[in-house]
């Protein structure tokens, strides 16, 4: 009571406060965590070289895409670049496919950045969206390591057909939310 | 070993705890409160037609053994989802109704009788009912929904499915077990012929 903070309502998730709320975003929004996995899955699939770029290039891509988000005058609906880059990526992992080491940081660079816009933190106040925004580079490299970490080290027939399977699990759900967005009004 | 059995026993009662969990509704309608990954996730659980047939692809494909067992769990949702893009752009396909029925009843037969085709005929006969399935999701999904979260809940309830399917089919490496997984397959398929001449 003796030091007031600014009263809000709430951060990017109500009652999470800014930093936890930009940590929990990819986390909570499905296509951020499709698009994020998938990149994962992918980079590590693809192997050590791969890993050693794509993955600071999806952070960096995540920290620029936050920015230009909460800069952005008009906000743009980032589903279906998240969806897209998801089903690229899951489409290499599904089919067992490595892919090339600038594939791998395309697409990265893609899903980052469509996940920093689409996370982008709503506040005006700058430290807010700092706090937040850094939260949300956090979540997403460390999600997009550790995805990449497991998938590389998938050695055993059982780990890589898991891997497999979580890509054929993303293809499918992209491919849904694509028909679903391209498909004439019902 | 025992950490398998105990792990093949969590996986078949939670098998069997799905399909008797929720009131017997072959669809429950378009409308199912709202999109969202809980309505996405809910939609196949909601059908037992649809349940009955999921864990039947993974019965199955044990049975067909490597690389069917693993091949299945990759195609089919990928194929399921082809069916529901369909579904959602309005493509006629006639009698989804009965290709569901018609899944179980075929399906549970494959079990039964511990059939092994060649496995392009196994994927064949997997990926047409996978096009019936998807199709039926895609078709009721709600328009005013979250369609990422949706779909992306339906994938995984119909993959876990088929894991809990792969589970119990587990239990065919014991003799016992097999007959336990054939009498599964007769009553999944005797499930599709009460859904197939409308008992049900």
């Amino acid at each position: 009571m003796m030091v007031p903070q600014v009263a809000q309502a709430h951060g990017s998730i109500e009652g999470a406060g800014d930093f936890y709320g930009g940590l929990l975003h990819p986390f909570l929004a499905p296509p951020e965590l499709l698009a994020i996995i998938a990149s994962g899955l992918l980079i590590g699939r693809s192997g050590l070289a791969a890993c050693r770029y794509a993955i600071p290039t999806l952070a960096c891509a995540v920290g620029a895409g936050l920015v230009l988000g909460w800069s952005a005058i008009l906000a743009v609906e980032m589903t279906t670049p998240l969806a897209l880059a998801a089903f690229v990526a899951a489409v290499f992992v599904t089919t067992g496919l490595r892919a090339p080491s600038p594939a791998a940081v395309a697409i990265a660079l893609v899903a980052g950045l469509a996940v920093g816009f689409d996370a982008a933190p709503e506040t005006g106040a700058r430290m807010s969206a700092l706090v937040g925004g850094a939260a949300t580079v956090l979540a997403s490299a460390a999600l997009v390591t550790i995805t990449a970490a497991l998938a590389l080290r998938a050695e055993k027939h059982w780990q890589r057909v898991a891997a497999q399977i979580a890509g054929s699990w993303i293809t499918a759900s992209a491919v849904l939310y694509l028909a679903f967005r391209f498909a004439p009004h019902r | 070993m025992a950490s398998m059995k105990n792990g093949a026993a969590a996986a078949s009662i939670c098998m069997i705890a799905m399909c008797f969990a929720n009131s017997a509704l072959a669809h429950a309608g378009a409308d199912h409160g709202g999109g969202g990954f809980a309505s996405g996730f809910t939609h196949p659980l909601l059908g037992p037609d649809h349940v009955i047939a999921m864990v039947a692809v993974g019965l199955w494909g044990v049975f067909l053994g490597a690389p069917a067992i693993w091949v299945l769990p990759i195609v089919f949702p990928l194929v399921m989802a082809l069916g529901g893009a369909f579904g959602m752009i309005g493509v006629p396909i006639r009698g989804v109704e009965v290709g569901i029925a018609m899944s179980a009843v075929i399906l549970g037969m494959c079990v039964t009788l511990a059939l092994k085709p060649p496995l392009w005929m196994a994927a064949i006969v997997v990926g047409v009912f996978a096009i019936f399935h998807g199709y039926a999701h895609g078709a009721e999904m709600p328009i005013a929904s979250d369609a990422a979260s949706y779909a992306l809940g339906f994938v995984i309830a119909t993959g876990l499915l088929h894991l809990c399917g792969i589970a119990f089919g587990s239990l065919a490496r014991w003799p016992v077990g097999k007959l336990a997984v054939r009498a599964a397959g007769l009553l999944i398929a005797v499930a599709g012929g009460f859904y197939l001449s409308g008992l049900a």
